[in-house]
């Protein structure tokens, strides 16, 4: 019988130089928690366009939906740079979410705290007619309320420029 | 099918939901960039940007986008609930855009005492770019 030899997160990132993409496939995300607290929705409905004043404020119940994105991508275990660092990707050629897909089982609620864990689901080259040599990177996150029952999902999918050599 | 839905609006298939506008500042895009921990300077600084030949102007980040779909939509189904939102980011949306949101019930569906609306969504920048193309299910209460 073949032993599986995945390396963990912790493994990979410790050494990022060269490696295959097919060694991110399946690859779990450290994991982590994270709070949704009531002055960052707050934030989030003034930057996007809702009027929050004193009369309103009361309304704002439930957690804003977008923050599945913010959340999972915060409390993932591992930030943005954290994953570009990974697939030794430089931010500078410009990284761009091409695709996302959430579902929920319930409202997202504020003042509480959610486990959030995921996986890359591959990391695969192509080329771009626009944009040239690309890298498309695919992973799903999930948040789960306590005790661990899952409340939403989202797929990312990201577009990874390459500079040209 | 149709439905009466909050404050009597008869929501059906092919309905055409209310349109939602909002014009970007920089000012949003550096909330954002907190928010999500990014640093990716294409969100902050117009010259990363055109070093990277997207352009000379600031790129406004995708969850804002998509957040600008998300309160239009709270905004047509007032106390709804997101069941799901596949999102498609097809251009981008830069500092200074007036976008606008618009899209269409397709479809109806009764869950229990609840119904769940279908809507295809588009957001759009000066009419003639789309920058997001969303399916959303809607999930509202439809009695009165």
């Amino acid at each position: 019988m073949v032993k599986e030899n995945k390396k963990t997160w912790e493994e990979l990132i410790s050494n990022p130089k060269g490696l295959p993409n097919d060694v991110f496939s399946g690859l779990n995300f450290p994991g982590g928690i994270f709070f949704i607290d009531s002055d960052t929705n707050i934030s989030i409905y003034k930057s996007t366009g809702v009027l929050v004043n004193d009369k309103n404020l009361n309304n704002f119940i439930n957690a804003h939906p977008i923050f599945l994105f913010t959340s999972t991508l915060r409390g993932s275990g591992a930030s943005i740079q954290d994953i570009f660092n990974l697939l030794d990707y430089d931010v500078n050629n410009g990284p761009m979410l091409g695709q996302c897909n959430m579902s929920f089982t319930s409202p997202l609620q504020i003042d509480r705290e959610y486990k959030i864990d995921g996986k890359i689901i591959s990391l695969k080259e192509k080329i771009s007619k626009k944009l040239g040599r690309i890298k498309i990177l695919d992973f799903t996150l999930s948040m789960f309320d306590n005790p661990n029952s899952q409340v939403a999902s989202i797929n990312y999918i990201w577009i990874l420029p390459e500079k040209e050599v | 099918m149709d439905t009466s839905g909050e404050g009597g609006l008869m929501y059906s298939e092919g309905f055409t939901l209310k349109d939602w506008e909002f014009l970007v500042p920089q000012e949003s895009m550096d909330t954002w960039a907190v928010i999500l921990d990014d640093p990716n300077p294409i969100h902050l600084d117009a010259n990363a940007v055109k070093q990277v030949g997207l352009g000379n102007k600031t790129i406004n980040q995708g969850p804002a986008n998509i957040a600008y779909i998300l309160n239009m939509i709270e905004e047509n189904f007032p106390n709804s609930q997101i069941l799901k939102m596949n999102n498609k980011m097809t251009d981008s949306v830069l500092e200074g855009d007036l976008v606008t949101v618009s899209g269409h019930i397709t479809e109806i569906k009764v869950e229990e005492s609840q119904f769940v609306a279908s809507c295809s969504i588009q957001l759009t920048v000066e009419e003639d770019k789309i920058a997001v193309l969303s399916e959303i299910d809607v999930l509202f209460d439809g009695s009165q």
